[in-house]
């Protein structure tokens, strides 16, 4: 049974893909930015030379190229480090490529990835501190993977390279990096975009995770059923779109009590949509008001004091899961 | 020694400790954030020192500086309290922008501001340049990677069209992030720019703050007169890797200091002489550094929200 880090999951989807499918490039190859975690891209770099381009810092040109070729079969995916540079590229993530198969009756497709390290990452302050996934998620057409445990970032990546017809966002966490998960059986993590998982299963409240907030609130969970007693179900999204409504709808009726934990600012961050979707459909089921952990309206700060203060950590998801059960 | 020698020797003396005086704040800072006692990621920008020397030589007070994401020696050279930007490395109250910024987003009056975006600057720049009356000017500092960006076409098209009063200074170290200037353009130098978009534009050994301050203030003077902007070109070294802790395709080759004390003996001065100035600043910049640390003024969360809007109603 393999231990594997996050990255060393996600080198394996592109490695993978890499074999299978000549049509597979790498635009860009920074995959683990600037950790440790990187020699398993620059692994792969050696491997495949010629399968993938050293490109400037031309974001906008990046992207557009992926999209370009992606109609034309190639599946491409593109490499913008870190997440805040991708508002450089906006214009063609989500003004060129979610529209393609929308006004083409499906005809021309453009499968091109979007892969970026996203996340409050420790004093990367304004400038490079951004969660854009609920900026994407406002986008139609274009699917955004939040993966939350190695095992996803493996499943999704190598779906979108190898199968999907959509463009996709792909939101890694700086933090998910090094994270480690015992991986017995791969194919078992190929689970379809639009299914999320139960990480952990329990009865008396749900807690919404995407990304970085899958771990932070497990670890909530083993805190407040020590000190608490209260029996936590963690869900794990996978991807915000499509978006498993199923999922949490099967587990908001059987606890009856929501939080949402996640990482973007709280006006209209994805928190924001998901508790909208719950108040929609599962009022009827809820027992409390459901609460979201997200990050206060504040651009990121840099002083690691005032950035602890903004970030949605495993205490701050037991302080507002404890509300929520409280009677 | 002739007048001239005399005069080029104390003007090349005082460079000299200038320049000394920003590189020996990063090596404090380096030596500090090495130590773990320096939160973030560090771009230095020792190799530049002399680009910002002759620069600022040049400037007036009524003009305004935009820096990039190595803009520690613009905002000491500009005269910013070397006290405040290294607080604000620190993350402390009392640091240029109270801890919210660090390296890469310091702001000030005379050197606005920095950004952590590659060409983030250039169309601000630009726009900040448009308000000034004459003789006033911007000058606004960014590497040779930025040029591969389209932040700086449409700045310097914008700038030749309107006329703008814009000193461009490209630092060019050669490298973007990890990659050479080979691996991602075709065009050899930044300066071949100026000629496409009708406007001056030299290039110099950034290396030489007599070069960069004789180019600068040639540049400046149409600049200043209503003419448009202009274009410099600044080869520099990055001794420095991309980031601190790393290590790849560092230097010490071109080396401005070394450059200018080499200069400097040729004009007598004795080594023992610069060697004391090496010392002094630099035990004047560990001091400030171990100073800073020493504080207690840490930033309080509380007082952020006030900080979004200028009237807060809810957050």
């Amino acid at each position: 049974m393999a231990v594997v880090t996050y990255a060393m999951a996600l080198a394996r989807a592109l490695e993978e893909a890499l074999v299978a499918d000549d049509r597979v490039a790498l635009i860009g190859n920074n995959f683990g930015g600037l950790t440790a975690e990187q020699r398993h891209f620059d692994e792969l770099g050696a491997r495949f030379p010629d399968r993938i381009d050293h490109t400037p810092w031309s974001e906008l040109a990046n992207a557009g190229m992926a999209i370009g070729a992606a109609t034309v079969g190639m599946r491409p995916v593109v490499d913008l480090v870190t997440a805040s540079f991708v508002f450089q590229a906006f214009a063609q993530i989500v003004n060129e490529a979610p529209n393609i198969a929308y006004t083409t009756d499906g005809r021309t497709r453009a499968p091109a990835v979007f892969h970026m390290l996203a996340g409050i990452r420790g004093a990367g302050a304004s400038q490079h501190s951004h969660r854009p996934q609920a900026m994407f998620w406002n986008t139609p057409g274009l699917q955004v993977a939040v993966p939350g445990t190695p095992g996803d970032a493996y499943g999704l990546m190598r779906h979108y390279l190898l199968e999907a017809d959509e463009p996709c966002a792909f939101v890694s966490h700086p933090k998910l990096l090094e994270v480690e998960q015992e991986i017995a059986d791969w194919e078992a993590e190929r689970l379809a975009p639009g299914r999320g998982r139960i990480e952990r299963e329990g009865a008396d409240v749900t807690i919404i995770a995407s990304s970085v907030m899958v771990t932070r609130s497990l670890e909530a969970a083993e805190r407040l059923a020590a000190d608490h007693a209260i029996d936590c179900e963690v869900l794990n999204l996978r991807t915000l779109a499509p978006f498993d409504d199923a999922l949490v709808a099967a587990s908001v009726t059987k606890t009856g009590r929501v939080v949402v934990a996640d990482e973007c600012f709280r006006s209209a961050g994805a928190g924001a949509e998901i508790l909208a979707r719950v108040a929609e459909s599962h009022f009827a089921s809820l027992r409390a008001a459901p609460r979201r952990v997200v990050a206060p309206d504040v651009p990121v700060p840099f002083s690691p004091v005032l950035e602890d203060a903004v970030t949605p950590t495993a205490e701050r998801v037991v302080a507002a899961v404890a509300e929520a059960c409280a009677r | 020694m002739t007048p001239a020698e005399a005069d080029q020797r104390a003007r090349l003396v005082h460079w000299h400790a200038e320049m000394m005086r920003l590189r020996a704040f990063e090596e404090a800072v380096a030596e500090a954030h090495a130590a773990g006692e320096l939160p973030g990621l560090l771009h230095l920008s020792m190799g530049g020192e002399a680009v910002a020397i002759g620069i600022f030589d040049c400037l007036e007070d009524h003009d305004r500086v935009f820096s990039s994401h190595r803009p520690h020696s613009h905002f000491l050279a500009g005269g910013v309290d070397p006290r405040l930007v290294m607080a604000e490395l620190a993350g402390r109250q009392s640091g240029l922008c109270h801890g919210r910024a660090g390296t890469m987003h310091l702001m000030s009056d005379r050197v606005v501001m920095a950004t952590g975006i590659v060409g983030g600057t250039l169309p601000v720049a630009l726009g900040y340049a448009m308000t000034r009356s004459q003789p006033a000017v911007v000058a606004c500092f960014f590497g040779d990677g930025a040029v591969q960006t389209g932040a700086f076409h449409e700045s310097m098209n914008l700038a030749a069209l309107w006329k703008a009063p814009v000193l461009f200074v490209c630092e060019n170290n050669g490298w973007a992030e990890f990659s050479s200037r080979d691996q991602h353009t075709t065009v050899g130098n930044v300066v071949r720019y100026g000629e496409l978009y009708g406007i001056p534009a030299q290039e110099v050994d950034g290396s030489d703050p007599e070069a960069v301050r004789r180019a600068a203030a040639e540049l400046l003077e149409p600049v200043r007169a209503g003419a448009g902007p202009a274009l410099l070109e600044c080869h520099i070294a990055r001794l420095r890797s991309h980031y601190e802790g790393d290590w790849r395709e560092q230097t010490s080759e071109g080396d401005p200091l070394l450059a200018v004390e080499r200069r400097l003996s040729e004009l007598g001065v004795h080594d023992e002489e610069i060697n004391e100035v090496r010392a002094a600043l630099l035990a004047d910049a560990r001091a400030l550094c171990r100073s800073v640390l020493a504080g207690d003024d840490v930033p309080d969360p509380d007082d952020d929200a006030a900080l979004v809007f200028a009237s807060p109603l809810s957050t």
